[in-house]
């Protein structure tokens, strides 16, 4: 199962996509996914996920022109991974891909009163980082989660 | 000059913790930052806003200081993760 995390230019979380062996099983849309995307996101399972592909050609006369082709790739397709990664670029978006041992800590981030940026950037952070710094984030995670608990029972 | 994902990665973990120079702009974000520096991480003074694109940081990050080279998610870091458990 790989698990992708969709996050916008500004680095909302727009949603989240469940693959298996490729192939697209489950989304989730965010309400700013909803908003952004979840229109076009709902088509790809009559559609396919629509990406655009530029063909270089070169012309009898000289030179070169390029065409713009719109191809779709099917949500059950081994590729479909692959072709939303693709397609989130394509529309400025940004995807993070949650490794199975880090899934907790995505889930506690996701649960922390957190700005966006800050969400995003720790994640990202976090998904690169050495197994010591991992620890490090898991016990800061852990910390201020405590300390949340406690803060919104006192109030 | 520009230097592979590969190559950029090998350059330091400090430069992944450039993305968490706003940490700090809500209070939770503040608590996990000094939670974080309490065990020794040093993270980059905190300054509010965009943090470093993705595509700008695996350029920059070839600047950066080799205090610690070692290849997240090598098999290193595995056998550590491994003996953790």
């Amino acid at each position: 199962m790989t698990h992708v995390l969709l996050f916008s230019e500004k680095h909302q979380q727009l949603g989240e996509f469940f693959f298996y062996e490729g192939a697209l099983e489950r989304s989730v849309v965010t309400p700013c996914g909803e908003s952004l995307c979840g229109e076009e996101i709902g088509l790809w399972r009559v559609a396919g996920i629509a990406l655009q592909k530029r063909s270089d050609r070169t012309l009898d006369q000289g030179g070169v022109t390029s065409d713009h082709l719109s191809t779709h790739v099917s949500i059950r397709s081994a590729d479909a991974a692959e072709a939303v990664r693709i397609w989130a670029r394509q529309h400025s978006y940004e995807t993070i891909d949650i490794p199975p041992r880090l899934l907790p800590l995505w889930e506690s981030l996701a649960h922390l009163d957190l700005a966006d940026e800050e969400r995003y950037g720790s994640f990202f952070a976090i998904r690169h980082a050495s197994h010591r710094h991992v620890l490090a984030w898991q016990q800061a995670i852990q910390e201020v989660m405590k300390k949340s608990t406690y803060l919104s029972a006192a109030v | 000059m520009i230097h592979t994902d590969y190559e950029s990665r090998n350059h330091g973990l400090e430069v992944d913790l450039r993305m968490v120079s706003c940490l700090g702009s809500t209070p939770v974000g503040a608590l996990l930052r000094e939670s974080l520096e309490a065990q020794g991480i040093k993270l980059p003074a905190f300054k509010e806003g965009v943090a470093v694109p993705v595509e700008r940081l695996e350029v920059v990050a070839v600047n950066e200081p080799e205090s610690d080279l070692r290849r997240p998610n090598s098999p290193f870091d595995l056998l550590l993760e491994a003996a953790s458990l």
